[in-house]
């Protein structure tokens, strides 16, 4: 069976390589390096790149299989369950059908344990292994929509940045990193308007030309210095009258790096032929790196190699490569490793058992702590913050005790990394742990200050904050700073409920507004900060309807100050004398409406309280998560809304490595479903 | 060469082709399009700067409130609301409609023409126009493209009910994709900037090739200057060296990997929308080939390399100056060596007064979407504090005095017999009108475009013997002129016709679209037949 599947999947292949009919098909054999060959530069370590390993382009691995006939081509057909699309494709009914991708080709790596050919028609693989992951719906319900579309996106602009480094440090061209800095910083940056950069897909004229920048800049530093382009493409580049071999060595090797899979034949062709109209070594190699370097295959993530799934026509099972990215971009913002590539190439990482090791190591990366605080930096707009008003008289007279300097925000927000960093990796405990953590992290002495602590000296117990108090993550300094000398209990409660309780509060129509409705109450003598924002809305119908929903919540979070200290008397300054105007006492005491239910809440920490019991805080946190893996909204009754239960589920149940992590142990990380043609 | 049967890639490729291999190498590029037809008098070409400043401005502070020269307050002849302190002007602007105006020059004081339009415009004064009355039709707030006619484009932290009409192209883009306006492919048709917030002002469908994309701005002025002078894409930059920049062999290798993008959106195994991408990655792909055979005449030497500043969201007031500074210098030279005719900038970032009012010394503000207290955008929103609007004012008399005064000197240099300013038209707009709303939407232009614009007056298209609708942060819902026929003033000053810009058979640009307004509360009554035509008086007859 499993024989019978490897031939007809390179059938096919070949089919589409050569064309229609009933043509005999006898390829000759193609030398290939496979991909772990390639990770050290030939010159330093080339292994066995001369020997033919043709399985990694579709071609059988102990040589050609021989010819099929007509009769024989239509019973592969039935019997491998082959897409009508993909026959289509394979016919060459169009022009370009011998430059096209070739689907399968380039998708197993291995034909022995080829995922495409077996998941077809079985749903397992050969050996009986199941399919990665849990199936959708093994967990929760209500993904009756299926999968979510996965479009064609670009490498994010940080993905790409570390792509580029990454893959010329694996050539051996590391040294030219330095010089492309100025390139790579010009690659426009991700917007995070909706929070998450990597949802900022656009790509336009100055993604197109930084990117030929960086491939030209790249290529010419390589080939304009004999050293660097011996040690990238060996001695033989060197050469004016280079050898077809040379080149075609390098372009297996640096294409399959490049395209982060091993090339198929046309693939190979394409870039091949970026040589034609240079004479000289370095020319060559000049263009097959610029080429390659912005094709497509390189800028964007594309899966397309995998086999269709058997129960659903318009989902893709993807390639073992594929995988290997998908873990490598998910969880390092790169391009997959040695050993990633390596699992790929023997099919490992089309197995659960594959793919746990392969997690184990990723997460133990620095880098995945780098993904992570990405994710909690732009979950909770730590990134928003424009600092504190330090020239202001008024925010000087507040923090006159504290010493507050330029270090202070940072050291706030290093805060938030080393806390979740330690209930990530050090500590295995659900979610909620950190959500209710007193352990006070900051070595920072200012940070110490504001919450009456020692600085942790970075060994032994931890300080512990007062739990009266405050409570958990989300009452750190960073989540409640304002800039000023005083608070704004309106965005601090909005921001609360829209970003850790994931609720949709629509801003505000200045068109529907009285005048003034967008002004910040002035300050008082008489009043206090709550009671300014409160009789600010007051008796309006317009305003209440909407800040009943979240002012509240701010005001129960009086009980800080602007640079989130807490206070049971709330010191009213002048902004331009710094004058201390007045001392009232706080009031955090609100009825605030959570999880739809209203409820009396007098302390900051009884809000957190509420929150973990009726906010489903993991719920949220598991959408956001999903949000910023996937690079997509979370579309209700799809498998993303069920992955995202499941990953709450684990948050509540597990903690939060195992969360993290979950995301790659779902059926769906394995698969893409292909939108409407 | 493959044959290209791809009628899905709208963009004519061919056109971009042209000159590639055999003796067609020699041909200039993109030669045989239309004769230029965006030339000022002189024949110098006419370009257009848009300087894009947030949050409005203080009414009373933009406008001038003068009462020498014979010139009263409004308050001599209105009550209420309309008595807004500022310069009644009785002048008409032309006959039969309730539009006035004044010479700028009758305003002209020591400190400048208003608080905010300080002394240092003063030497400009025959070149501006001071437009008051322009109004966005549909329900906006702040938005990314409106002063340039996307008004369905407000902010991901504040969208609004104008979101739901469709994205079009910002008139920038409608010029940089005109062969009117651009008779030859320039190096560069377009150069975006901007401190902090890297999203532009600018949307574009790159000549009708694909869907409408907000564009990216330069942030680092090493970029700035990548684009225009340094990039590998751009021209040698000694004068009268006329090699190409790259081997031509980097033409066909673009062209190549075109092909590997058209091979790939045949694979059965992308969408529609997948498709679309990659049509839209070709249409990049081709227009950074053509930048690769571009060789203008160079008649310029090009300034200094900057370093590089990278982007930050600081408010480090020697930061931002340093940036501004190299930036203009920049946008000079850019214009001088006619590597581009299109810059918008969006001043994110400018200097004011801090908080305390004792203290004269400035320091950095940052305009983004960070409504926080003490922050320029938190400044706005705290309108009733008068320290706050102290603040607002001196961040903008400081983007009038430093920053825009600073640009129009730098466009004042010889060209021909005019200046670069003479043959342009400087757009100084902004996101919206006071207090979030889109009625009379500060406006400043500078340059004739060649002699297409009257300059030097202050015109008000404000009927103030109109209906009041209600009145905040000094400012007044009363009817003035659609903010479409400033686009379409600004449009044909360029030398561009209604073929060339209207769309969906409408006379005009952009959306006209009061939406949900209720007629009862707002001015929603304007008179649209002339929506077509350019503001009334503005351009020379």
């Amino acid at each position: 069976m499993k024989q019978m599947k490897a031939t007809t999947s390179f059938d096919r292949n070949r089919r589409a390589r050569v064309g229609n009919g009933n043509e005999r098909l006898t390829g000759p054999m193609t030398r290939v390096w496979p991909l772990s060959t390639l990770m050290v530069p030939p010159s330093t370590g080339l292994r066995t790149g001369l020997v033919v390993l043709a399985a990694l382009s579709g071609w059988p691995a102990l040589g050609c299989e021989g010819s099929v006939t007509g009769s024989e081509w239509s019973k592969a057909l039935v019997d491998g369950g082959v897409d009508p699309r993909d026959e289509r494709e394979s016919r060459g009914d169009n022009q370009v059908a011998s430059t096209a991708p070739e689907a399968d080709a380039s998708a197993s790596g291995n034909t022995t344990t080829s995922p495409d050919t077996e998941s077809e028609q079985t749903g397992v693989f050969a050996d009986g292994s199941p399919i990665p992951g849990d199936a959708p719906g093994t967990t929760v319900d209500g993904c009756s929509s299926g999968l979510a579309v996965t479009p064609l996106t670009k490498l994010s602009t940080v993905q790409y940045r570390n792509t580029v480094r990454d893959l010329l440090a694996r050539v051996g061209a590391e040294t030219v990193n330095a010089s492309l800095a100025v390139r790579l910083a010009a690659i426009p940056d991700d917007s995070r308007g909706d929070l998450f950069r990597g949802l900022d897909t656009r790509v336009g004229l100055e993604h197109i030309e930084g990117y030929y920048n960086v491939a030209k800049t790249a290529a010419e530093a390589i080939v304009s210095d004999d050293d660097l382009l011996n040690e990238v493409a060996t001695s033989c580049a060197l050469e004016d009258e280079v050898t077809d071999d040379c080149v075609t060595q390098f372009v297996d090797r640096f294409g399959a790096l490049a395209f982060r899979k091993p090339l198929s034949d046309a693939e190979r062709a394409d870039l091949l032929g970026l040589t034609q109209d240079a004479s000289a070594g370095r020319d060559k190699i000049r263009a097959v790196i610029v080429g390659a370097l912005i094709s497509p295959r390189f800028v964007n993530h594309v899966e397309i190699d995998g086999g269709w799934d058997g129960n659903d026509a318009t989902v893709l099972r993807l390639s073992a490569y594929e995988v290997a990215s998908r873990i490598s971009y998910t969880f390092w913002q790169t391009m997959p490793d040695e050993e990633l590539f390596a699992a790929a190439e023997d099919g490992s990482l089309l197995t659960d058992s594959g793919v746990r090791a392969q997690l184990d190591r990723v997460f133990a990366d620095p880098k995945a702590r780098e993904t992570l605080w990405s994710f909690w930096q732009e979950w909770l707009g730590l990134e928003n913050f424009t600092g504190f008003e330090l020239g202001r008289p008024g925010f000087a007279a507040l923090t006159a005790d504290i010493g507050v300097d330029e270090n202070l925000y940072p050291a706030m927000t290093q805060e938030i990394r080393d806390l979740t960093e330690h209930f990530t990796f050090a500590q295995t405990s659900p979610f909620k742990a950190l959500l209710e953590t007193n352990v006070s992290v900051t070595k920072s002495q200012s940070l110490a200050k504001i919450y009456g602590v020692d600085a942790w000296s970075g060994e032994g117990e931890f300080p512990t904050l007062d739990s009266n108090e405050r409570s958990g993550l989300f009452q750190r300094a960073a989540l409640l700073v304002s800039s000023l000398e005083q608070t704004n209990p309106f965005h601090r409660g909005a921001s609360f409920k829209r970003h850790l309780l994931c609720e949709n509060l629509p801003p505000p129509d200045p068109a529907a507004l009285p005048p003034g409705s967008l002004d910040i109450p002035p300050t008082s003598e008489a009043l206090t900060t709550r009671q300014r924002f409160e009789a600010k809305v007051a008796n309006n119908d317009l305003c209440t309807t909407c800040h009943g929903l979240f002012s509240s919540v701010g005001y129960t979070l009086e009980p800080f100050d602007a640079i989130g200290r807490y206070r049971t008397v709330e010191r009213v300054f002048d902004e331009a004398s710094g004058e201390l105007l007045a001392e009232l006492p706080v009031d955090g005491k609100a009825e605030v409406l959570i999880g739809g239910q209203r409820q009396i809440v007098n302390t900051p920490s009884e809000l957190n309280s509420l929150m973990m019991e009726q906010g489903n805080v993991e719920a949220c946190m598991a959408q956001q998560y999903v949000r910023f893996v996937n690079r997509r909204e979370v579309t209700p009754g799809t498998v993303d809304a069920c992955d995202t239960k499941e990953l709450a589920r684990v948050a509540a149940e597990e903690g939060l490595l195992a969360t993290f992590r979950r995301v790659a142990e779902l059926q769906s990380f394995f698969q893409r479903k292909v939108g409407a043609q | 060469m493959k044959a290209r049967k791809d009628s899905s890639l709208v963009m004519p490729r061919r056109l971009f082709l042209r000159g590639l291999g055999g003796a067609a190498l020699a041909l200039p590029f993109l030669e045989s399009l239309q004769p230029a037809r965006a030339l000022a008098q002189s024949g110098a070409p006419k370009r257009f700067i848009v300087v894009k400043s947030f949050s409005t401005q203080i009414v009373k502070q933009w406008y001038p409130a003068f009462t020498g020269n014979g010139y009263v307050l409004k308050n001599d002849r209105y009550s209420g609301s309309k008595a807004d302190d500022t310069t009644l002007l009785t002048n008409p602007l032309v006959s039969g409609l309730p539009y006035t105006q004044a010479p700028l020059a009758d305003f002209q004081t020591d400190s400048g023409i208003s608080g905010i339009l300080g002394e240092k415009l003063n030497p400009y004064l025959s070149k501006m126009n001071l437009i008051r009355g322009l109004d966005f039709l549909p329900e906006m707030n702040h938005n990314f493209g409106g002063l340039l006619g996307n008004y369905g484009s407000c902010t991901r932290a504040t969208p609004c009910t104008a979101d739901e009409l469709p994205d079009i192209p910002t008139i920038d883009q409608v010029l940089a994709y005109s062969s009117k306006f651009y008779p030859q492919t320039p190096v560069q048709r377009y150069l975006h900037l901007s401190q902090g917030v890297s999203d532009s002002m600018s949307f574009t469908d790159r000549g009708g090739s694909g869907s409408v994309e907000q564009l990216k701005a330069r942030t680092n002025p090493l970029d700035a200057f990548n684009d225009l002078f340094g990039g590998d894409a751009a021209l040698p930059s000694t004068p009268g060296d006329d090699t190409p920049a790259v081997t031509n062999n980097d033409q066909l290798l673009v062209d190549k990997v075109m092909e590997q993008y058209k091979a790939l959106r045949q694979s059965t195994r992308l969408s529609k929308d997948d498709r679309e991408k990659l049509d839209q990655h070709v249409n990049l792909m081709a227009e950074l080939q053509a930048k690769l055979s571009v060789r203008p005449t160079l008649s310029c030497t090009a300034p200094a390399t900057p370093e590089s500043l990278s982007n930050n969201e600081s408010t480090d007031s020697a930061d931002i100056e340093r940036k501004w500074d190299i930036m203009l210098d920049i946008v000079q030279a850019g214009l001088l060596c006619d590597r581009t005719r299109i810059i918008t900038i969006a001043v994110h970032k400018a200097l004011g007064p801090g908080p305390d009012p004792d203290d004269t010394s400035l320091t950095g503000h940052y305009h983004s979407e960070n409504a926080a207290g003490g922050t320029w955008h938190g400044l706005a929103h705290d309108f009733g504090n008068e320290n706050s609007r102290r603040m607002l004012a001196g961040i903008n008399r400081w983007i009038a005095n430093e920053f825009f005064a600073k640009l129009l000197s730098k466009l004042d240099v010889a060209e021909g017999e005019s200046t670069i300013l003479d043959n342009s038209l400087v757009y100084w707009g902004n996101e919206m009108g006071f207090n979030h709303i889109g009625y009379s939407v500060p406006c400043v232009t500078a340059g004739s475009a060649g002699g297409a614009i009257t300059t030097g007056r202050y015109l008000d298209y404000i009927d103030w013997d109109g209906k009041a609708y209600f009145s905040q942060e000094d400012g007044n819902v009363i009817r003035g002129i659609p903010h479409n026929q400033f686009l379409v003033s600004v449009m044909q000053a360029m030398g561009l016709s209604p073929e060339d810009y209207e769309r969906d058979g409408k006379p005009g640009y952009g959306s006209t679209d009061t939406q949900t307004k209720d007629p009862g509360l707002w001015a929603t009554d304007y008179e649209l037949s002339s929506v077509g035509d350019p503001l009334p008086g503005f351009m020379s007859t």
